[in-house]
């Protein structure tokens, strides 16, 4: 092929730059995806107090066998107790299972983050967050349950949080 | 004027530098059509696809300068608010955003082009191993100044990826609350978050800096912009750009909306919709898979042959440094000479982990002293005599010269019989005593083909060449050599044609000249001992 004359190249080189940059602005403002159909509900929840602290007497012989200067009466084990969460939408189970501790020791907080997407419109909504197993002796805990009417929109998320008592759920956003 | 022949082996063909390895055909293929496109367009010297490193590096200034303008006004306690009046209201605001988006991407495009452009010629291992992970690095920091600078807008795409990212970290047992609780629309997002995104979107230019530094730390006299001319361009063009098409705000980033339609960033955030889709751990496994792939390429992606390091004959080295000095890799080093034969205080000594085997110290040499077994001057010489003795020149014919990156398989493209074509490893290789041997034994011309200059395979081939050509840079070609039968052309692969229409004006001036062939020509290594001179018979 011949060689383009100088002022042909020129406009083509101003066009080929410009045809790149086009072709970037394109590839960096690229439309995907689409809106959602669903509407969603989300559980924000934490709780610290699935933590319970179990105390004993020692025995005679247990006290005998510490030394002197560690011999407490009595003692406290500190127990992070698992939960179950369960969901159901419109009395069909959506969600169920165990939630534990956060951390490598399981030291840390409870906490659940679930996105559960929801047909839109008005529907009846259970959740239940309760203990798992807890010990013996292990007091009260907090059994938080939700159960309720809401109103789902299409690609709009409903959030649902622990009150502060932590003994009961709620709805947080605007709606 | 010789008819064109097949192509064929050279006659005698020279143990040139490692070449790629045979799995870099299929990157090749890619970026082919590419060049050819731009070449014809823009010629081998202004291609921006040949300065892809430049190019990024141009464009990571543009995002430095037009990004500094924008933190005046940008406010972490109203992100999205914020950048909508920058865009709105500041002078030049949106001039100024859409500068910064449009060069980052074009440094995102260049870096990756960089990359396909270093794997296409296998310089990934050995030597360049350090260029190789460095360059991987820094296309790290890059994208990570991507994805923090996609956020501080917070729109939708901000936010996918920011609760993407969350979702990653979230995997690190460190946390006592998941960073994905930040977005979870209980509250606010703290503005401590985009405190700290700001921070690490500023900071991270500063890893580039130093990386950059890292990534050329081997190589001498680094180029790090484009011509004046491309630059130029460039630089107008990304502003006309920015004016004539701005880039538009999408709306802020609903925390209580879910994923939806949105504007994606391909350049930047191409891995979102495969991120929605899998597990948190898949995604780093990808992640880490993609790259281990890439940071073990010195191990896989290795040529065909090992290289051959220069070496130097201490006998020979007369400590001028011009070796020293011309090494585009700064593998040679100038040390106190021990013992043996005291013809100057210093050596040359070449380290063999540094050096790439182009040969380039070859051509520089003037007592034939340096270079890679079987490819100095002195070896050069006597491939040439060996060539003469061969094919009897005529007086009329020209010889092209050429390096083998510049050719690859193309010869048939140049008019040249077989008879008249030499390939070379590198053409910054060839010893000027060549070319004055070729010459004065009554060969009609010497046509030197090269890379272009931007795209030696061994960064400065074509500049030695012509300083020792035509500007008398040691080792220099002889005055008493005839100039007018000697010409040098640097050209691409694609554009061999220009190179072939060259060489025929060369034969043509060359058919106008006498012919003068000298007999008994002696052409001799500069300071050499005289045992060691390379005489020629009679042509």
């Amino acid at each position: 092929m011949p060689d383009l004359r100088p002022l042909a190249r020129g406009a083509a080189g101003l066009a080929l730059a410009l045809a790149v940059l086009a072709a970037i602005s394109a590839l960096a403002h690229l439309p995907v995806g689409a809106a959602s159909p669903d509407g969603a509900l989300r559980l924000s929840l934490r709780t610290a107090r699935a933590r319970v602290e179990i105390c004993r007497e020692r025995s005679a012989g247990e006290l005998a066998a510490l030394p002197a200067h560690m011999r407490q009466a009595r003692t406290c084990e500190e127990t992070a107790v698992d939960y179950r969460l369960e969901v159901a939408v419109d009395g069909r189970p959506r969600v169920d299972r165990r939630i534990v501790h956060r951390g490598l020791r399981r030291t840390r907080p409870l906490v659940v983050e679930e996105l559960v997407l929801v047909a839109p419109g008005e529907r009846r909504v259970e959740v239940r967050f309760l203990p798992v197993d807890p010990p013996p002796g292990a007091g009260e805990l907090p059994r938080p349950a939700f159960a309720g009417t809401l109103r789902f929109d299409a690609g709009r998320v409903r959030v649902m949080a622990l009150a502060d008592d932590a003994a009961s759920l709620r709805i947080v956003d605007p709606g | 004027m010789t008819a064109p022949a097949a192509p064929s082996a050279p006659p005698h063909p020279e143990p040139g530098p490692a070449g790629p390895p045979r799995a870099a055909r299929g990157v090749t293929a890619l970026l082919a059509p590419l060049d050819r496109l731009f070449e014809r367009v823009y010629g081998s010297r202004f291609n921006p696809l040949l300065q892809s490193g430049n190019l990024a590096v141009l464009c990571f200034l543009v995002t430095l300068a037009s990004g500094l303008y924008l933190f005046l006004f940008y406010r972490i306690a109203e992100p999205h608010a914020s950048v909508a009046h920058i865009q709105d209201e500041v002078f030049l605001g949106s001039w100024a955003r859409s500068l910064h988006r449009y060069a980052a991407d074009l440094a995102m495009a260049a870096t990756v082009l960089h990359l396909l452009r270093k794997l296409a010629a296998g310089q990934t291992w050995g030597p360049r191993t350090l260029a190789w992970i460095s360059g991987l690095a820094l296309l790290g920091v890059v994208m990570f100044c991507g994805w923090t600078g996609l956020v501080l807008v917070w729109d939708a795409q901000g936010l996918q990826i920011a609760d993407q990212g969350a979702r990653l970290l979230d995997l690190l047992p460190i946390f006592s609350l998941p960073i994905r609780r930040a977005f979870d629309g209980v509250e606010p997002v703290p503005s401590s978050f985009f405190f700290m995104n700001l921070f690490l979107h500023v900071a991270a230019p500063l890893g580039l800096a130093a990386g950059l530094w890292l990534h050329v730390s081997q190589v001498a006299r680094p180029v790090l912009l484009p011509p004046r001319r491309v630059r130029r361009a460039t630089l107008a063009l990304l502003a006309l750009f920015a004016a004539l098409w701005p880039v538009a705000l999408a709306p802020a980033a609903d925390l209580l909306a879910l994923p939806g339609a949105m504007h994606l960033d391909l350049f930047y955030a191409f891995w979102l919709p495969a991120a929605k889709r899998l597990p948190p751990l898949a995604l780093v496994g990808l992640w880490a898979g993609v790259v281990a792939l890439a940071a073990a390429a010195p191990l896989y992606w290795r040529p065909r042959r090992p290289i051959r390091p220069s070496a130097v004959d201490e006998d020979l080295c007369t400590g001028c440094t011009t070796c020293y000095q011309d090494c585009p890799y700064e593998a040679i080093a100038m040390v106190p000479r021990a013992g043996g034969r005291q013809s100057s205080e210093l050596v040359a000594r070449v380290d063999p982990e540094r050096c790439v085997g182009c040969g380039i110290c070859a051509g520089s040499c003037a007592p034939m002293g340096v270079g890679p077994a079987g490819r100095t001057g002195r070896d050069q010489l006597a491939e040439a005599r060996g060539w003469l003795l061969a094919q009897p020149p005529s007086g009329r014919e020209v010889v092209v010269i050429g390096c083998r990156n510049a050719i690859a398989g193309r010869a048939a493209d140049l008019g040249v019989a077989a008879a008249e074509l030499h390939l070379v490893g590198c053409a910054g290789s060839v010893h000027t005593s060549v070319v004055e041997l070729l010459l004065r034994s009554g060969t009609g011309g010497v046509f030197l083909l090269s890379c272009p200059g931007r795209d030696c395979s061994f960064r400065e081939g074509p500049k030695w060449l012509a300083e020792r050509l035509f500007h008398g840079r040691e080792a220099e070609l002889r005055e008493r050599v005839d100039r007018r039968r000697v010409a040098l052309g640097a050209f691409s692969p694609g554009e061999l044609a220009a190179a072939r229409r060259e060489i025929a004006a060369l034969r043509g001036a060359v058919a106008a000249l006498e012919a003068r062939p000298e007999s008994g020509v002696v052409v001799e290594p500069e300071c050499a001992a005289t045992d060691q001179l390379v005489e020629v018979a009679d042509a």
